[in-house]
């Protein structure tokens, strides 16, 4: 008796929504099988155009391919029911992009977020333009590598340098600074250009250099102006004129309580006709040397001159080993993030420097280092590494 | 009981740290001298725990005050091997001479050269020989050279010589002596 009283409440509380359906909504079977006149399915879309829930979207669909199928005039592209469908259906108007109704107005769909679906055509190496300017048509820009510090053009002095606060050179590689070292000649003023803040000039200095068993000179330079004072203590190959061709070592500037010092290593980078010559043939040059902040760590780089210059070294040092590689553009080198060896980790790490000096003439690399090794830390350094000339022993 | 522990363990430390630096001392060649006696001094270097490669070859200039009215200075004589790269400089002001140079020496520890003396000063004097880093405007200008220069900063000590009267002993045997002498000559004379 209970379950009859249920199933009679159940059915007149429904008995509204089936009279409903039946007299507005044909079911999805009546759709299928009740045919509208193009006459109704015109009012359909007029009325659906005010009240776009005026019809289920299935119908309106419908109408809109009952009309679009229509048979036109021969002569007139828009027959009246296809006029009436573009004047009521606000998604084949002209304004249909606008309208909040419809979807947008693209021409096709975007492709999903993936890899390029072509891969980029770019050259092994960069091109200059200039050097084949008769394949103007085929020329691609070259590429010119992003260096961390200011890079060196080909014929200028050329140096980096690791900066700290205090005089005492060494300090806690989050506190150490890069920047771009600069030396006079003769040994008598240097000139540190800091990644950020104001450039530090020294102040005149006398120089005294003797000489020391691995051919390199011991050079001394002291200046003081008042308070303020500078100094260089550092390795250095002169030329026969008493000129500075390399030089590596210390520099400290500043006044007794306020002082700024590091490490540097400086050259000559090589002329544009001496990177000419090692490209055309296809030169390959090693260099060899002890860094500067830990002297503990020596550095080894192979250069391999050609079409597509590239470079490649080690550091080793008795706590730790590390490789590096890239491209060599100009002068310059820098290295490449998928040619680091596997203990170099996390991200912003990379070796940058400059050839400098001329064949026949004490040659070198100077470089600076900023890699975070594993179990290590981070590492950062500047060195003078020294051209290893085959059956020569290599001088530090 | 901790503190007393935490103290004697940081005093080992210490002690432990002075004893590896590095160290650059004068060492006389006696602790008395009479009045216008000559004594020596060595400049002695030790570097064993200097940044670097060892043996090393390190550098530094100093800087050696004394009162002139004590001691009179004779001269510097560089060890074998010891270079310069700045010439010996003898200034005076006042009572007060210097004298500085900058050396670079092979080797971790030894003699990096000697300097000569003479007393002046009168019995009782304690003269006394000060030494200095003849650079220290930043702090330290000793450095090993090898591979690279590498700053160190070494603990520097100077050292006092006295001057003292010759001993009565040494009255007496002079005078032994002398009237020896005088009396074979009186001997040789008489005879």
């Amino acid at each position: 008796m209970q379950k009859l009283l249920t199933l009679a409440a159940v059915a007149w509380l429904a008995l509204p929504l089936i009279a409903l359906s039946g007299l507005t909504l044909p079911t999805r079977a009546d759709a299928a099988t009740v045919a509208r006149s193009n006459s109704d399915c015109a009012a359909l879309l007029e009325r659906w155009a005010g009240d776009p829930k005026a019809a289920p979207k299935r119908d309106i669909a419908a109408c809109k391919d009952q009309l679009a199928a229509a048979p036109r005039i021969a002569a007139d592209p828009a027959p009246a029911a296809t006029a009436a469908l573009a004047s009521t259906d606000p998604c084949s108007g002209p304004n249909a992009g606008d309208s909040v109704l419809c979807w947008g107005p693209w021409a096709a769909l975007a492709p999903a977020a993936a890899a390029p679906l072509v891969a980029l055509n770019l050259p092994e190496s960069p091109v200059d333009c200039d050097v084949i300017s008769e394949l103007a048509a085929q020329c691609v820009p070259k590429l010119e590598p992003v260096l961390p510090i200011e890079g060196c053009a080909p014929g200028t002095p050329c140096g980096f340098a690791t900066i700290v606060s205090g005089p005492t050179s060494t300090g806690d590689p989050e506190n150490t600074e890069f920047g771009r070292f600069n030396l006079a000649p003769d040994g008598t003023t240097f000139n540190v250009s800091p990644e950020s803040g104001d450039d530090i000039n020294s102040v005149p200095m006398t120089t005294t250099v003797t000489p020391r068993p691995d051919g390199y000179g011991n050079l001394r330079s002291t200046g003081r102006e008042g308070d303020v004072g500078s100094r260089l203590i550092a390795r250095v190959a002169e030329d026969d004129d008493g000129e500075v061709l390399l030089a590596a070592d210390i520099w400290t500037h500043g006044t007794r309580d306020n002082a700024q010092s590091g490490y540097f290593a400086w050259g000559t980078a090589t002329s544009q006709a001496g990177l000419n010559a090692l490209n055309a043939g296809n030169v390959t040059l090693n260099f060899s040397g002890p860094m500067s902040v830990n002297n503990a760590t020596t550095g080894n780089m192979t250069l391999k001159f050609g079409s597509s210059p590239t470079w490649s070294g080690t550091w080793t040092n008795p706590a730790y080993s590390f490789g590096a590689g890239g491209v060599v553009s100009g002068a310059n080198l820098i290295s490449q993030p998928g040619n680091f060896t596997e203990n170099v980790v996390g991200a912003g790490n990379f070796v940058q420097g400059a050839l400098v000096g001329e064949a026949g003439g004490p040659r070198g690399i100077t470089h600076i280092i900023d890699v975070t090794l594993a179990g290590q830390g981070r590492i950062k350094d500047v060195g003078l590494l020294r051209d290893v000339l085959p059956g020569l022993p290599v001088g530090p | 009981m901790n503190f007393r522990t935490l103290s004697a363990a940081l005093l080992l430390l210490t002690a432990g740290a002075t004893a590896q630096a590095a160290s650059l001392v004068l060492v006389p060649s006696a602790s008395t001298v009479a009045p216008n006696g000559s004594f020596t001094v060595n400049l002695v270097l030790d570097a064993t725990s200097a940044p670097g490669l060892h043996p090393g070859t390190f550098s530094g200039q100093i800087l050696l005050d004394f009162n002139k009215t004590q001691l009179s200075y004779g001269g510097f004589a560089a060890a074998s091997g010891v270079t310069f790269y700045l010439p010996t400089a003898v200034a005076t002001n006042g009572n007060s001479q210097t004298v500085s140079f900058g050396f670079i020496k092979p080797g971790d520890v030894g003699t990096v050269g000697t300097f000569s003396f003479t007393a002046l000063g009168a019995p009782g004097t304690l003269a006394t020989l000060g030494l200095v880093d003849g650079d220290d405007f930043f702090g330290s200008s000793f450095v090993n050279k090898v591979p690279t220069d590498q700053r160190f900063t070494p603990v520097i000590t100077g050292a006092q010589v006295s001057i003292v009267p010759l001993p009565a002993g040494i009255w007496l045997l002079g005078t032994a002596v002398g009237a020896l002498g005088l009396r074979r000559r009186f001997r040789r004379t008489a005879g």
